[in-house]
């Protein structure tokens, strides 16, 4: 499907999809390079950063996987 | 982490805030990420008529699912920034110092030091029934630095807190006096 966004400019609706699929991942990425930065620095047991490290990384795999499948069902 | 500690220090205690501020900022994150999806299932299940026509949202499950996990990461960035921020804040007790981190936000970090023979008062201050209920409150420290008070609010346990650097500075009293001489019974001689 083809969205008009400027005259004689037009874009598929799956290049925005993956357009702001991309932008939030890499604004994701950046935000977990900077806690990654503050919970190595400043934390003072390493069991604890650990076990944080596992829960955010399992969560945010989970809600990241079903952007994607949303994305390959609105880009198909 | 690094922190100003003399080589014979070592760090006695670590306070940090109760988790109940913890959960005060977590439930309100966790109903604003469930109320788009009421919101959305209240209009489909609703039916509104303007001008005459009867209004439908149908929006596709794909849709549903790309906005509800876009919504979800971006919620998702925000607790886990709220958690570090909470376990970022703390209070030190050393052998001779009372630290005082405060992380203001992800780019500003503040670190006090104050000597604990320094302190000249421990107010604590429990405010509220849940508060009172689940043992947490402020305490504020006066010492005659140049920092003249500390203030640690939500902490857990306040009056635990407060006998652990009393208890501390007792110590460190009773180490630079000298001990009484044993032969004194009392009284001068003339």
């Amino acid at each position: 499907m083809k969205l008009s966004i400027l005259p004689g400019l037009s874009v598929s609706s799956s290049t925005i999809t993956w357009s702001v699929f991309g932008g939030a991942l890499v604004l994701f990425g950046v935000f977990t390079l900077i806690l990654l930065y503050h919970w190595t620095r400043y934390a003072e047991k390493k069991s604890v950063f650990i076990i944080a490290l596992m829960v955010y990384v399992a969560i945010s795999a989970f809600i990241i996987s079903g952007l994607m499948i949303g994305a390959l069902m609105l880009g198909v | 982490m690094q922190l100003p500690l003399k080589p014979t220090e070592v760090i006695l205690f670590t306070f940090r805030k109760h988790w109940f501020v913890l959960l005060v900022e977590l439930v309100p994150l966790s109903l604003v990420f469930v109320l788009p999806f009421v919101f959305y299932v209240w209009i489909e299940q609703s039916e509104f008529s303007f001008n005459g026509q009867i209004l439908a949202l149908n929006l596709s499950p794909d849709l549903l699912l790309f906005a509800g996990s876009l919504w979800a990461l971006f919620l998702w960035m925000k607790a886990a920034a709220s958690v570090t921020h909470y376990y970022l804040d703390a209070w030190m007790v050393t052998s001779d110092h009372l630290i005082d981190i405060e992380q203001f936000n992800l780019f500003h970090r503040q670190t006090s030091v104050s000597r604990i023979d320094r302190i000249q008062d421990i107010t604590i201050e429990t405010l509220g029934f849940i508060a009172t209920l689940l043992h947490f409150g402020d305490i504020h420290v006066q010492t005659a630095g140049t920092e003249r008070e500390f203030v640690m609010r939500g902490i857990a346990n306040p009056k635990y807190v407060r006998e652990a650097i009393l208890r501390q500075q007792d110590t460190l009293f009773h180490k630079d006096r000298p001990a009484p001489d044993q032969g004194v019974t009392g009284g001068v001689e003339a």
